[in-house]
């Protein structure tokens, strides 16, 4: 484990120290500047309610993903949880003709796979890079479930149950609804994180899990927390999803994973990081959408753009990791 | 001069805190068998590691075999003919015998490929040389403690110029057959020409098998010369004898009667043997021992970090379970880690944080954080415990060591603990830190808490304890009070 | 008695192999025809050499999981240089960008000391999407006859690209016993702290396994693309979850110190045994995925579990 250096100061380095800090809002209000003189019309409620609903599946999945980041973990199963998450709330749709049983589904399908993954974590005391290799095992095991579930067939939403598809494409007093989920996920984990003793316990515990434990608090029982907000993010996300497409597929998720960790990071967040937020994933998760926005306005493919959110997250791996705290 | 393969002259060492080594010179001859003896602290490892060139020296210089020598890392030290063997074995576990001994330097053969035929006759050579035949195709891992020293030793011959080998102590866990054996190889360096430096607080091998022995203490040469010129108790009062520096400040109370906390039988296999004890209140019990004696391992397992295989802890006079640190604080039990930079705080957090973590409820109003009542409990700690800093904000890491074990104390003071278990508080603290943790400490009983203090710091053990318990080998060996809680007795229990 | 008990301990996995090797005929006879075990060493190929590159770098200790983007950028390179390239010239390029993405792998992780596996999603996303630039998001025909050949030829009815592979690993096996390099290697995986104290640059060996396992799916990419006579940009997306099983159940630790590049093979020869026989018995595809995703749960925890039982966090 490198010795992190704790402890420089001097001028320069504290503006160093202070851009770090707040790359990711330089590079928001550059991305907000390039799109208001390249685009007509920027800051129309048309544009933004769009760029917020592109933004808004992958915003709640980035959200329970960054409580996972702090508390020093990786998921990368979420795509896949997504996946089954979704088959069996459609499936229960169609079955039930009822909308709520089948958000509720899968929620709690969401929430147990996360909590599986928390308790695979506990039971080998892990660190950061094994919830990498535990991840990646559910990851399998999910989407397989996903594929037996469905027989690898899409599953189509009944179309006759109107409210479930209110969720994807409807609005709440002029607010498309998943604007509105993305916003009130991210205002609980964001109160959550700030305001409460577990938030604090989270950032403490990703940042010296042993000392936490010595000092009286149930590390374990956090890393299992994290775990379940993620699956239960990942459970609202396949329902927002489905609800918009209207259909499912074991492969609904795939590659969700990806995003939401890009997002995460990108926004400024790290293990450990005292200073994390869920509004730096918010800036995060818009800095991702309004560079996809962008270079699709300015003909860019979508290939270069894979490659450029690629090496945006490789640099700010790197910054992070420059950052004091 | 061509009568000392090692000449030091002068070396001194310091770190923030305190100056291990102080104008420190001493010579060792030729093919001699030398022993370095003298406290925790006394500068040992530090001369050690300034000769194997993990430290560099502040002051000072080194002349060996003749010539002056500048070891700026383990390879030079090996390369000028320095070895050193230390207790935590520098070995890779799933490698054989052979490949540890020869890391980096395997003979190659046809092709340039590894001949491991040569590898291993040489290797099975060097461990038979030794007086250890071995099969050196063994997996060390699966080799026991004393096979591994053998190693260890048979990797220092393996460099064809070693001329001095240190070893720090290297019989701490060798049992009196293995020690035999380990003298033995020792002994046939000896005819080899191979000066050894032996480190050990056993005052009985040191007389059996060295021939001249140096005593340090506080970073100073207390003494040098023949080991048949010093007797056992000589020796032992030049280790310990000092005038006292260390003011310590008066205590206003008495240890009453109520007994606080009781150990009966604690055992942990191979580490804790059969620990019982009790502790009243109002008292400052201390443990003191050698490094590895055991101390700390009985505080994580009474604390719940640590596994046990049986024990019972009865807290106020009733039955508690243990399992983890959230337990032991439950029943009141705070344990203050040695390593409170790994253990105790977290360094990337701000000190505010670092105050509540053990008691978070406490700053809590409906559920949430309450940034008023924290920033109260904070400032309260900040300013009983004297911590010099610009503010609550900032974050432990960047305090100095004697205020980072404040806010651990400040911590743990802000719980409802009433047993406090300190583990080395005062280790690389300044001398005026150092103070007002005793003053702290005294405080703690004062207001009716109890205090075990776990200290390798004799003065520092003896003056601020009602009661002493002296560990060797994981066990209590003696129940020091009044007149025979004193640095003598301790230091002949402790060996 | 107790060296034959070792003998079946240090060969399980050749010995599970057998024995499917002789049970499964009695059910289904069609597994032991030419063209069914010529289809299972086919099949090997491929993710076996990348198996063999990962194997690499498990063992110093790390991991990397952008190794089937590369698998997808060497292929639809070489596809696209055998347009108007030879082919030596059109291999040499696919593997140096394998490469060069290896190296920046290597140096982020190595010498910046970034968590592997993050920096390794970052170089993922990255190379996928390389792939798909240079092949213009389509797959890549390659027009000759040579490659056509190579593909299929076969010596005493053995395929030559399974022979290459055996080839690697008896070369990369050698390396791995033979060289001190490949000796420090499991020095620095084992005990990073006791290799650097004898003086090996931790970092450099690092780098290096990293950058040999980009380039070892550099080279799985090329023979992909040779089998399959065209290079796609988006094979291997199954690649990781692939083959850390074959590897893990081979013996390889995932802590570092401990495997070889035989070990590899008997997992590789197992896996797709395995897969091969579903297939047989009709078992679906996504079964597949419940088995790789069980082994490496299993194996990982029981390491894992093992190794943290003395600690409490």
């Amino acid at each position: 484990m490198a010795e992190e250096k704790v402890m420089k100061d001097g001028a320069l380095n504290k503006y160093i120290q202070f851009f770090l800090e707040n790359l990711n809002w330089v590079l928001l209000i550059l991305l907000v500047l390039f799109g208001v003189l390249f685009t007509d019309n920027f800051f129309s409620w048309n544009n933004i309610s769009n760029v917020l609903k592109q933004v808004s599946i992958n915003g709640v999945l980035a959200a329970g993903f960054t409580i996972v980041i702090l508390a020093d973990g990786f998921d990368l199963s979420i795509g896949s949880i997504i996946s089954i998450c979704a088959v069996v709330a459609v499936g229960t749709l169609n079955a039930t003709q009822n909308t709520l049983l089948a958000v509720l589904v899968s929620i709690l399908i969401g929430l147990a796979f996360g909590i599986f993954n928390g308790l695979l974590i506990k039971i080998i005391k892990g660190n950061n890079s094994d919830s990498f290799l535990t991840t990646l095992g559910t990851m399998l095991v999910a989407s397989s479930c996903a594929y037996t579930y469905s027989e690898g067939f899409n599953i189509y939403c009944d179309s006759t149950v109107k409210a479930y598809r209110v969720i994807g494409k409807g609005t709440i007093l002029g607010i498309p609804v998943l604007i509105v989920i993305m916003f009130s996920v991210m205002l609980i984990l964001e109160f959550i994180l700030q305001k409460t003793a577990l938030g604090r316990k989270i950032k403490l515990s990703g940042s010296n899990r042993v000392a936490v434990y010595m000092s009286g608090i149930n590390a374990h029982n956090i890393k299992i927390f994290s775990f379940a907000v993620t699956g239960l993010c990942a459970g609202i996300a396949a329902v927002m999803l489905t609800a918009r497409t209207g259909v499912a597929s074991p492969s609904t998720g795939y590659g969700y994973e990806v995003d939401a960790a890009t997002a995460a990071i990108i926004g400024g967040n790290r293990e450990g990081g005292m200073r994390g937020s869920i509004v730096k994933t918010l800036t995060g998760v818009l800095i991702l959408g309004l560079l996809t926005n962008i270079m699709n306005i300015m003909n860019i493919s979508t290939v270069v753009q894979t490659i450029f959110k690629g090496t945006i997250l490789l640099l700010t791996l790197y910054t992070n990791r420059l950052k004091r705290l | 001069m061509g009568e000392f393969i090692l000449d030091v002259k002068n070396v001194s060492k310091i770190f923030p805190a305190v100056k291990a080594l102080d104008n420190v010179s001493l010579r060792v001859r030729k093919g001699e068998i030398h022993a370095f003896v003298g406290e925790n602290g006394a500068g040992k490892s530090t001369l050690m590691k300034i000769l194997n060139g993990n430290y560099k020296k502040d002051e000072g210089s080194i002349y060996f075999d003749g010539k002056e020598a500048d070891i700026k890392n383990p390879e030079d030290a090996r390369n000028l003919g320095i070895s050193i063997i230390f207790q935590e074995l520098n070995l890779v576990p799933h490698l054989s015998i052979a490949e540890n001994i020869y890391m980096g330097r395997l003979f190659r053969g046809k092709f340039s490929l590894i001949d491991w035929e040569k590898v291993y006759k040489r290797a099975d050579e060097l461990m038979e040389q030794i007086g250890y035949r071995m099969d050196s195709r063994t997996k060390v891992e699966s080799l026991s403690v004393a096979q591994k020293q053998m190693v260890e030793i048979a990797k220092a011959l393996s460099y064809p110029n070693t001329k001095l080998i240190l070893m720090d102590e290297p019989s701490a866990t060798l049992t009196t057959k293995e020690c035999k054996k380990l003298f033995d190889v020792i002994r046939s360096l000896k005819e080899r020409g191979v000066s050894v430096i032996y480190i050990s607080h056993k005052l009985e091998e040191i007389d059996e098998l060295c021939e001249w022995v140096t005593i340090l203490r506080d970073g100073k040469i207390i003494d040098s010369g023949p080991i048949s010129s010093f007797t056992r108790d000589q020796m032992i009062a030049k280790m310990i004898g000092r005038e006292i520096t260390n003011k310590f400040p008066k205590r206003n109370s008495t240890v009453r009667e109520k007994e606080v906390l009781s150990v009966k039988g604690l055992n942990r296999a191979g580490v804790i043997s059969d620990v019982s004890f009790s502790l009243r209140e109002g008292e400052v019990l201390g443990f003191a021992g050698l490094v590895g004696a055991g101390r700390t391992e009985i505080a994580r397992a009474i604390c719940g970090v640590d596994y046990t295989d049986s024990g019972e802890i009865f807290v106020g006079g009733e039955r508690v379970k243990i399992n983890n640190p959230k337990d032991a604080l439950k029943v009141g039990i705070a344990y203050l880690s040695e390593d409170r930079k790994q253990e105790g705080l977290v360094l990337k957090a701000p000190i505010k944080w670092n105050i509540s973590m053990a008691n978070m409820e406490n700053a809590l109003s409906m559920g949430m954080i309450n940034e008023k009542k924290d920033r109260q409990i904070s400032d309260k700690m900040i300013q009983a415990m004297l911590i010099k800093t610009a503010s609550m904000e900032e974050y432990a890491g960047n305090l100095s060591g004697g205020n980072q074990q404040k806010i651990v104390i400040g911590k743990w003071l802000n719980t409802n603990a009433k047993i406090f278990i300190f583990d080395e508080p005062t280790r690389g603290i300044d001398v005026g830190a150092k103070y007002e943790i005793y003053l702290l400490i005294n405080r703690l009983v004062e207001e009716g808490r109890s205090v075990i203090l776990i200290s390798s710091e004799m003065p520092e053990v003896l003056e601020m304890s009602d009661r002493v318990l002296v560990i060797n080998k994981g066990t209590i060996v003696a129940d020091l009070s009044g007149e025979k809680k004193n640095a003598q007795t301790v230091m002949e229990y402790a060996i | 008695m107790v060296l034959a008990k070792k003998l079946m301990n240090q060969y399980r996995i050749w010995i599970i192999c057998i024995v499917a090797f002789l049970i499964v005929p009695l059910f289904k006879p069609a597994f032991l025809t030419v063209n069914n075990i010529e289809g299972i060493l086919t099949s090997m190929v491929t993710y076996g050499v990348i198996a063999l590159g990962l194997t690499m770098t498990l063992i110093t200790g790390e991991i990397n999981i952008s190794i089937g983007a590369v698998m997808a950028f060497s292929s639809v390179t070489f596809a696209v240089c055998m347009k108007s390239l030879p082919i030596v010239v059109s291999m040499v390029l696919a593997l140096a960008g394998a490469a060069v993405f290896g190296l920046v792998d290597g140096y982020f992780v190595a010498y910046k000391k970034l968590p592997a596996f993050m920096v390794s999603v970052a170089v993922m996303v990255t190379v996928r999407g390389i792939a798909l630039a240079v092949s213009g998001e389509a797959p890549v025909g390659i027009m000759s006859d040579t490659i056509a050949k190579i593909g299929r030829l076969q010596i005493a009815h053995i395929p030559v690209l399974f022979l290459f592979l055996l080839l690697c690993v008896l070369i990369l096996e050698l390396f791995l016993k033979r060289t001190q390099v490949g000796r420090n290697m499991y020095a620095v995986g084992g005990a990073p702290e006791v290799a650097a104290a004898y003086g090996l640059n931790v970092e450099k060996y690092k780098c290096l396994s990293l950058t040999f396992c980009s380039f070892m799916a550099g080279v799985g990419g090329i023979l992909l693309a040779i089998r399959m006579c065209s290079g796609s940009p988006s094979v291997g997306e199954d690649a990781m979850p692939s083959v850390l099983p074959m590897i893990v159940i081979g013996g390889t630790s995932i802590s570092g110190g401990k495997g070889g590049m035989i070990k590899t093979l008997s997992g590789i020869v197992l896996m797709n045994l395995i897969f091969n026989i579903m297939s047989m018995f009709n078992i679906y595809v996504n079964v597949q995925n419940l088995i790789k995703g069980g082994i490496l749960l299993v194996i990982v925890i029981t390491d894992r579990y093992l190794e943290n039982r003395n600690k409490k966090i």
